[in-house]
């Protein structure tokens, strides 16, 4: 195996996923199987297995002390000599995570690109169909999480760069910020953030990719070289930002109010938009004059009887 | 068998090792006068042994789950029975208690609708179906294979909230799509929809395509939908879309015409209004929301907003806060005056404050002198007003789920409880509220009065199918309907809550619960259980009682009711005096025996040799009066009532009549928010005139003085400053330099650190009852040797404490100031009681008496207080009644006016002027059925009231 080609590798993973298939379908409490990412070199390299979804009927669960309390359970099977790596998850609580996962950076990415290879239950293959199409709102969440990421690292780039004039720092965070552009040029066009999100990036967006992050990382630090990506990333972040933004722009809209930071912080408490994030994009988006700051009245304790202030925003009309 | 209760050597408090027989199976009298120890022989010996008795028998294990009791000093107590307490503690603000859970009937009457209620669809209101996930599935199946099935749930909006969040809620569920005025929809995809507009929307729980073997996914999947439902599911034949007869028939008697909906098996959880999957959402089961009230947000309207004006929770004014800047800007904006009473404001301004500017912006400018906020100078912003923001922020507290203390104590500062906006008060969600028994739900059967509920349950016809489970419901609720109407709370309604009931409300209801426990062999202690009652009720409690004894019960109550001690098959008096001159029994023997008894005082007063006298002359009315017009709280009808001043006035009626409604919501309420803070409001009325006749309102209530050992007599009635003064100012005192506070207890230098100043150390003992021993350094005395050196008079301050007050007024003879206070407390009956005796263990009378004691030690000159008191002859005995009489009459005659709610007739027939409510309690009182002189009231044929002072005048 070891002067095995890519195709060799691929035809071997192959058949033992049908020879799993062929041994599940004669179960009638196993409902459905689904490959978790694609059959291709750069997804199975790094793990010579397959993982799997086995989805099986409601209240048959079979369960070992070692699973723990989760619903879902994994289970390590072999075919072929190749681990398959399957975790097994009842159809109710399956279909929980194909239509409610929501507000999480995952959501785009858990279900599209999956592979139903097998299904014994027809509304399953329906759901699962739905599932791998993105839902226009869903993106906008995922994009503003990772454009409120993107700033926040440049934010902090820039203070370490110009501030403190600590390179190494700044470096780090202008990587970060690559990285999360990254997503969000994945996210924009409709693709899934899988393996490899960076690469991806750059071959869609090579020009901008080659001064954020190939010059960042191969050339030598110097604060030419970071500024000039930091400056690169303001210029994506004033062309998109305004877009990627567009939740929270809305959400302030519809307020019609000035509204305090940790209501804002609030509303967008289930998703992986923090509130030093929500902080960050606001601040930008009140320097580039979109939102107007000011403040509101605090209680820092439960009980406390005097107000601090926290930061407010409003949307000019 | 045993047929006494035999107790020997009893010592708790004052009692002098007393040893009494009490007989068993009858209803037996303690009484006495105050602090004579009755209550110490009842509850503190002979329950308090039952009860510990009782929990020691338990294993250690269960003992390490209860609180342990410590054993009442007490030689031995044979022949008891386990043993109940009902007392007259009112029940705790706990807002989900209600007389409906308090006496078990709301649990009944759930299962009743678990089991017999028809539910309706929400949106055409037709009765469905009830069916198990298992019938539906059954029903699912019979349908051609490959149909396919779409199943939904209704779903509604929170009040308040916007469609967005529902949809956030649906997802949050597990569920991605959704029909919204039928029209599929992706949750996950933006929705546009008008949220003025009311919108039918439907989750999709699942998609079935049938086939064999899918029943257990279908059950799993539609017990998920049947909770995000709340109970109601639908199903659709999706495919194939032209639907042939036989798949039409499908719907046949399958979920209501028009939308198919189905209700799933119901439970009793899902009527609790303590159960998320019965609660209301919006109210989360409390049946009130809460909006802010202007009138609570400017305390004192005649300061202005410079001065602070509004309450600093709502909008501060300093010129570094937020507040300040909004107000100067508004100010610069809008003219507004900052240094304007805010009760001069013109109208529009207070809107401009209270409800923002409407949309319309302005320029943010800084207060002179700001040194914060410069960012904001020159900024356009829109301002939403004092209400709106912070019911904004109420409601966003209420969405977190969460509570605590502190933020609802904030809350309550500035807003006020009204009807749930979405269940209107019936504390239930929709789906519940659409399920009915004889077209009734569960809320409208709740708001019932007793009587009216008791018929409406007669007339269930339950069907065959419900008939046995709905006999034995329907019975147990009667029993216990028929209970609390016997004893006279025919007035009350199941929704009625907890906390507002009086404390003999309380008590009689517990007590139909025992009744109707209908166990026999129990030992039932009970204190003034005529407490609150009408003489007219006081004859159904007195049934009762009886009726206790009758099912096999030993009945002891402590009491000072005329009524009930000769109704009673034994009497016990405690005696002969207060606290050191009481703790023995004075005679024990039937009513007959005590009539006759020349050393018992009960008898004196029960056989008309000793009794309350009826003023010569009554106090002639002046031309004083204070009076309320169209009073409306709870059950008034709208009534105007005068009362006159300087005068001792009664207000009288049945239980539940309106009495405390009239005296203390109304006019106590309105007198202290025109006099003290606005921010109290008063029970629903048009006006009071007159109150400027008057300096002040003073409630004295029944609450304890204290809820610390640490307060006492002394220190309530202020002189214990006084009398540590004295002490400091002896030779001893200034040679040592001794200040007033080395003599305090409570504070560290003078007092015993080794128990800091309790006197006694108690150690906890898992699961022992805590162990409470003298202090072993300074013997119980508080203080250290070198404080107890110093003496006044050849007394430390420790020999004061122990001093009772009789004697203190001795020992303090030339202290004028020191004698004028603690003499008013002697006066009133309470010189048994020690200077330090702790505040924690008086009883609601004594606490009253020494309220009142320290109220007549301050009187001024020139000063016209209203008196407010609530049932003052509470725990006591004749003797005392007529000592509570002459304080009350000097206060009348130093120029005050004093005004009591009452029943003893006692008291009533030497009242100047009596206003009598009724007719009835509840919904059938609340008029006013006379007023006048006691004679008056006597001569009026409507007033119950009335006949029963007939008979105690002419007597």
């Amino acid at each position: 195996m070891a002067n095995e080609t890519a195709a060799e590798k691929i035809t071997r993973f192959a058949s033992a996923l049908d020879q799993l298939i062929g041994r599940v379908s004669e179960d009638r409490y196993v409902l459905a199987v689904v490959l978790v990412g694609s059959l291709t070199p750069e997804t199975i390299w790094d793990r010579e297995s397959l993982t799997l979804w086995i989805i099986e009927a409601d209240g048959v669960s079979r369960r070992l002390r070692s699973d723990g309390q989760d619903e879902r359970i994994f289970r390590i099977l072999v075919e072929d000599n190749l681990n398959i790596h399957a975790e097994v998850i009842p159809r109710s609580r399956f279909k929980q995570m194909v239509e409610g996962s929501s507000r999480t950076a995952f959501s785009c990415n858990l279900f599209a690109k999956r592979k139903l290879v097998y299904c014994d239950d027809p509304s399953i293959e329906s759901w699962f169909k739905q599932a791998n199409t993105l839902a226009k709102k869903d993106q906008e969440r995922e994009l503003l999480t990772f454009s409120t990421w993107t700033i926040h690292a440049h934010r902090h780039a820039r203070l370490r760069l110009t501030v403190q004039g600590d390179l190494e720092l700044a470096r780090q965070e202008v990587i970060w910020a690559a990285h999360s552009v990254a997503h969000t040029e994945i996210i924009r066009g409709g693709k899934i953030c899988e393996h490899g999100v960076i690469y991806k990036a750059i071959d869609a967006r090579p020009d901008l990719f080659q001064v954020i992050y190939l010059d960042v990382i191969s050339k030598r630090k110097s604060k030419g070289v970071l500024t000039k990506a930091l400056d690169t990333i303001d210029g994506y972040l004033d062309e998109t930002a305004e877009d990627f933004l567009k939740p929270l722009l809305s959400y302030l809209k519809k307020q019609n109010r000035l509204v305090p930071l940790s209501e804002i912080s609030d509303h967008f408490a289930f998703s992986q938009v923090y509130p030093r994030h929500i902080e960050s994009a606001c601040e930008w988006l009140e320097r580039k004059g979109r939102l107007e700051k000011l403040s509101a009245p605090f209680k820092l304790t439960k009980r406390s009887h005097d107000h601090l202030e926290e930061p407010a925003y409003l949307l000019p009309e | 068998m045993r047929t006494t209760i035999d107790v020997q050597g009893a010592r708790e408090n004052n009692l002098q090792n007393v040893s009494v027989e009490i007989p068993r199976d009858q209803l037996v009298v303690v009484t006495g006068v105050s602090g004579s120890g009755k209550s110490s022989l009842a509850f503190d010996t002979v329950y308090a042994e039952g009860q510990r008795r009782l929990l020691a028998s338990m294993s250690t294990y269960a003992k390490r789950f209860i609180g342990q009791l410590k054993k009442p000093d007490v030689d031995f107590v044979n022949g008891l029975s386990p043993v109940v307490s009902i007392d007259q503690k009112t029940v705790g603000a706990n807002p989900r208690s209600t007389v409906g859970t308090m006496t078990d009937i709301s649990d009944y009457l759930r299962m009743l609708f678990a089991t017999m209620g028809t539910p309706h669809c929400p949106m055409c209101a037709e009765a469905i179906p009830i069916l198990s996930t298992h019938q539906m599935v059954e029903h699912l199946l019979s349908l051609p294979t490959a149909t396919e099935v779409e199943v939904r749930v209704p779903v509604h909006k929170i009040y308040g909230e916007d469609y967005e969040y529902l949809f956030e809620q649906i997802r949050v569920n597990g569920y991605r799509r959704a029909r919204i005025d039928g029209r599929l929809c992706d949750l996950g995809d933006n929705l546009e929809i008008d949220e003025d507009e009311v919108h039918t929307i439907e989750a999709i729980v699942d998609t079935f395509v049938i086939q064999g073997g899918i029943e257990s996914q279908m059950i799993a999947s539609l017990e998920h939908g049947l909770k995000l439902g709340d109970g109601l599911i639908g199903f659709h034949i999706v495919k194939p879309k032209r639907l042939s007869p036989k798949l039409k028939k499908f719907y046949n008697g399958f979920g209501c015409e028009k939308h198919h909906l189905v209700a799933g098996e119901m439970n009793q959880g899902q009527f609790t209004f303590n159960d998320p999957s019965g609660a209301c959402p919006t109210c989360a089961g409390i049946g009130t929301a809460m909006r802010v009230h202007p009138k609570l947000l400017v305390p004192d309207p005649t300061r202005s907003l410079t001065d602070g004006a509004f309450v600093k929770a709502a909008l501060s004014n300093g010129r570094d806060s937020w507040g300040g800047r909004i107000l100067y800007s508004l100010s610069k904006h809008y003219g507004l005056d900052l240094d304007l009473p805010f009760e001069q404001l013109p109208a529009e301004h207070v809107d401009l404050l209270l409800y923002g500017t409407k949309g319309e912006r302005f320029e943010v400018v800084l207060p002179p002198g700001a040194k914060q906020g410069q960012q904001h100078a020159g900024k356009e912003i829109k301002y939403n007003g004092v209400v709106n923001q912070l019911e904004h922020h109420y409601r966003w507290y209420r969405k977190q789920g969460t509570s605590n203390a502190g933020m609802d104590e904030y809350l309550k500062k500035v807003m006020v409880e009204y009807d749930c906006p979405e269940c209107k008060g019936a504390r239930l969600k929709r789906a519940r509220r659409l399920v009915t028994v004889q077209n009734r739900n569960l809320h409208e059967i709740g708001e019932m009065h007793l009587v009216e509920l008791l018929e409406y349950l007669k007339q269930i016809k339950p069907s065959a199918r419900h008939r046995a489970v709905a006999k034995i419901i329907l019975k147990e609720v009667a029993t216990r309907l028929e209970l609390l109407i016997a004893i006279g709370l025919d007035y009350l309604s199941l929704n009625r809550r907890s906390s507002t009931l009086s404390g003999g409300e309380s008590q009689r209801i517990r007590l139909s619960s025992q009744i109707g426990s209908g166990l026999m062999g129990m030992l039932y202690v009970l204190d003034e259980p005529s407490i609150g009652l009408h003489p007219k009720d006081n004859v159904k409690m007195i049934e009762t009682l009886k009726r206790l004894r009758d099912l096999g019960n030993t009945v002891i109550v402590v009491e000072h009711d005329e009524d009930t001690i000769r109704a009673s098959d034994h009497v016990i008096e405690i005696g002969p005096g207060p606290g050191v001159h009481g703790g023995k029994v004075v005679i024990n023997g039937t009513v007959e025996k005590i009539l006759k008894d020349e050393r018992s005082i009960t008898g004196q007063y029960l056989s008309g040799q000793r009794k309350i006298g009826i003023p010569a002359q009554r106090r002639r009315e002046n031309d004083k009066y204070l009076s309320v017009r169209g009073a409306r709280h709870n059950n008034l009808k709208n009534i105007d009532i005068d009362i006159p001043l300087e005068q001792f006035v009664c207000v009288t009626g049945a239980s539940g009549s309106g009495k405390s409604s009239l005296v203390h919501e109304v006019i106590q309420k309105k007198l202290y928010s025109l006099m003290h803070d606005s921010r109290v409001l008063a029970g629903d009325h048009d006006d009071l005139i007159g109150h400027e006749h008057l300096s002040d309102v003073i409630n004295i209530d029944q609450s304890a003085i204290g809820r610390s050992s640490r307060s006492n007599p002394a220190t309530y009635v202020g002189i214990y400053d006084a009398i540590r003064k004295l002490f400091a100012e002896t030779e001893q005192a200034k040679r040592k330099k001794y200040t007033a506070s080395r003599f305090s207890f409570n504070v560290k230098g003078g007092r015993c650190e080794e128990c800091t100043g309790e006197g006694s150390i108690t150690t906890q003992l898992s699961f022992m009852p805590d162990v409470q021993v003298t202090c072993p350094t300074c013997k119980g005395l508080r203080y250290n040797q070198d404080t107890l050196d110093v003496t006044y008079r050849d007394k430390s301050i420790a020999d004061v404490l122990e001093m009772s007050i009789e004697d203190g007024v001795d020992f303090f003879k030339d202290q004028s100031s020191i004698v004028r206070k603690i003499g008013m407390l002697d006066e009133l009956g309470l010189g048994y009681l020690k200077l330090g005796h702790p505040s924690t263990i008086l009883s609601g009378g004594e606490a009253q008496r020494v309220k009142l004691a320290a109220e007549l030690g301050k009187l001024k000159r020139g000063k016209h207080n209203l008196y407010i008191l609530d049932e003052p002859t509470t725990g006591l005995h004749f003797a005392d009644v007529d000592r509570l009489l002459d304080s009350l009459n000097r206060l009348v005659d130093s120029g005050h006016s004093v005004v009591v709610i009452e029943h003893n007739l006692d008291v009533i027939k030497t009242a100047d002027y009596v206003i009598d409510l009724g007719p009835e309690g509840g919904h059938k009182g609340g008029e006013l059925i006379a007023s006048g002189t006691p004679e008056d009231i006597a001569a009026c044929n409507q007033s119950h009231t009335g006949k029963f002072l007939k008979a105690c005048l002419s007597g």
